[in-house]
């Protein structure tokens, strides 16, 4: 046991020596995450108040059920339309057509209850609608539950509540598939990116070959632009394969299940060409910084750990963009990765607005730009072919074990 | 063919201040003439060769190589040079022809035109029957052979020699320096770098001992021996490298 112990001793006292280990084992998980996550937490209670002060738009359909509309008005979280509906059930473009969120029809109002709740499940305004109006309907069901208090089980009206989702099965399937994929993507580009962003230069500086390839007649920009290219490519072909992948795995596993029975798994082929190219433009993002940052590395497993930080912070405010009320806007437009991500879900959704869109493309085209002219202007110095090793001579702070500080 | 006029190179370094590698060396080297850079570890022979390939821009001074100047005309520098070294490695997951066919075709061949000379190159280095193999696969004398065929794709006038047999076993030093000797014939302008006494002594037609970044003596074995009154090169080097760092300049 003794001999284990020593050997545990030693490499936690080698883990402890290592600053990548610090670093990425002690304290990004102090650092990094409370900021990035209270940062995302900002955003998300910043889209979901947006979302929770917008009034819902309901609408009766034929007759009324008085004590649901007094209740409506006295909410203000309600804005009750006055006018009645005369179609006998509206669709889903009727509803967005008309400004409403949700119409109730009242199929029976005394003794019994029944009502119908006619809502758009594609839309978030209108799944916040019938949320809301869940809840209101419950608190009704106690208050007449109270009323009736003393009386026989049998004299209590019953309360049934039917809903009926107008949107199309294409809509509600672009709509699920818009909150899905597009972090998706995102983690995938960069994943895809992570170990050719090291390979490129690291691992050639690594077996000597980055010396051999410098000495092509072609120029240092040449060089990158070929080795960046080939990143990129095998960014994309991971986006692809995994897009396709996870299309044909929600097919047959998720969506076997009754409720997605019908669901369609395609990407709408109108927001192929936004994905595609959103995907091109964040790629060169990423790997763009990834080399960059990779290029500094003297060995792979520092690249590795250069590259992770990208990877890190790269990743949640993809998740932002998942998150229901994050609305695609000027302002999210500016946040990059999640304007990006935004850019994917609306686009699947066809739900694409011009000014967000165009800063979203210009905010990365510029991103893209600056990364590459860095790694350009980093590799035309003598320090990137030739890494200064680290001076063995310099002193440096050695860590020391707690317990045996403690024991001098 | 390579003309070197007062080259230095200065490194800052923040724990040893400026450091001098090579502090303004200059010699020439003509075709068919293999010119021999000799000199102890650190003396500045790599940083020297470095800069001659253009991987390196010198601080100060210059070299002319075919024609072409290395701070002003670097593609072309290297268009006319064939370099190899320890560092300059093969690419593990290609195998030789592909990598001769990767070079021939950064030089500007065609596609048709850089197989060809794939195919020459594997026949006159004797690489046929492992071209299709990975580089990671081959042996170091193997591996010596496609660096030597990789270095004389475009079979350029000038080749650089930085220390090749390092890590060989005998018979794959002895293959390497019958191909420098080779090369020699065909009328090639050699540089050619070591710290290897006999290697210098029997390729060399004319040698230059470097030290501290200086250039202590330069001429052929004979000047040498007359200049220091040894017979033997490490006697020479020995006298001189002692005599430099005694501050007597040659």
């Amino acid at each position: 046991m003794n001999r284990i112990i020593t050997v545990v001793r030693k490499e936690l006292l080698s883990f402890f020596r290592d600053h990548h280990t610090l670093l990425y084992s002690l304290l990004f998980p102090i650092i990094l995450y409370p900021v990035t996550f209270w940062i995302m937490n900002q955003i998300m209670l910043l889209q979901q108040g947006d979302l929770e002060k917008q009034a819902t738009r309901v609408a009766f359909q034929e007759s009324s059920f008085d004590r649901l509309a007094i209740r409506l008005l006295e909410d203000s979280r309600f804005e009750l339309r006055p006018d009645l509906l005369r179609d006998p059930v509206p669709d889903a473009r009727s509803l967005s057509e008309l400004n409403l969120d949700i119409v109730i029809r009242p199929l029976q109002c005394t003794p019994d209850i029944r009502l119908e709740l006619i809502y758009d499940q594609a839309v978030e305004r209108s799944i916040e609608a019938k949320k809301r109006l869940d809840d209101l309907i419950d608190k009704i069901r106690e208050e007449l539950l109270l009323e009736t208090s003393g009386m026989s089980l049998d004299s209590f009206p019953s309360f049934e509540i039917i809903p009926i989702d107008t949107a199309s099965v294409a809509k509600r399937s672009t709509f699920l598939i818009g909150a899905i994929l597009p972090m998706i993507i995102v983690i995938i580009t960069l994943m895809g990116g992570l170990y050719p962003s090291i390979e490129v230069i690291v691992s050639e500086r690594e077996r000597n070959t980055l010396e051999t390839s410098l000495l092509a007649p072609i120029s240092r920009t040449q060089l990158l632009a070929g080795k960046f290219i080939a990143v990129v490519i095998m960014s994309m072909l991971s986006v692809f394969l995994n897009v396709i992948s996870i299309l044909l795995t929600l097919k047959h596993t998720l969506f076997m299940a009754d409720e997605f029975q019908d669901m369609q798994f395609t990407l709408p082929l109108n927001s192929i060409p936004a994905i595609l190219l959103g995907s091109l433009l964040i790629s060169i993002i990423f790997n763009a910084l990834m080399v960059f940052l990779a290029s500094f590395a003297r060995n792979f497993k520092e690249g590795q750990s250069y590259v992770i930080l990208v990877y890190m912070l790269g990743f949640q405010p993809a998740v932002v963009a998942a998150l229901p009320g994050t609305k695609f806007t000027p302002t999210t437009a500016l946040i990059p990765v999640t304007n990006i991500a935004l850019f994917f879900r609306d686009a699947i959704r066809g739900e694409l607005t011009i000014i967000p869109s165009v800063i979203t493309l210009s905010m990365l085209t510029v991103l893209a730009t600056a990364f590459l002219l860095a790694a350009r202007l980093f590799i035309s110095r003598e320090t990137f072919v030739y890494r200064p090793e680290k001076d063995a001579t310099k002193k440096k702070r050695a860590f020391r074990i707690p317990w045996r500080t403690m024991r001098r | 063919m390579i003309h070197v006029k007062e080259i230095t190179k200065v490194f800052k370094d923040p724990q040893r201040k400026e450091f001098r590698a090579v502090d303004g060396i200059s010699f020439e080297c003509k075709p068919g003439e293999i010119f021999g850079l000799l000199g102890p570890n650190g003396a500045g022979k790599t940083t020297t060769l470095r800069m001659l390939s253009t991987l390196l821009t010198p601080s100060e001074g210059t070299a002319v190589i075919n024609g072409f100047d290395i701070r002003l005309d670097p593609d072309r520098v290297r268009a006319s040079i064939g370099f190899l070294s320890s560092t300059t490695g093969l690419y593990p997951r290609l195998t030789p022809r592909e990598i001769l066919m990767f070079f021939g075709r950064l030089s500007g061949y065609s596609a048709e035109r850089a197989r060809a000379r794939a195919d020459e190159l594997i026949d006159v280095h004797g690489i046929r029957e492992y071209a299709q193999v990975r580089c990671e696969k081959l042996s170091s004398g193997m591996k010596q052979k496609v660096s030597i065929a990789r270095a004389t794709i475009t079979d350029p006038p000038v080749l650089i020699f930085d220390e090749p047999t390092v890590g060989l076993d005998v018979l794959a030093a002895a293959q390497t320096l019958k191909a420098v000797e080779d090369h020699r014939c065909k009328g090639k302008c050699i540089l050619y770098s070591t710290h290897i006494m006999s290697e210098a002594e029997k390729l060399c037609d004319r040698i230059a001992i470097i030290h501290q970044g200086r250039i202590a003596a330069i001429g052929s074995l004979d000047e040498l021996r007359n200049q220091t009154g040894h017979r033997y090169l490490e006697d020479i080097f020995i006298s001189l490298i002692d005599g430099s760092a005694n501050g007597s300049q040659l």
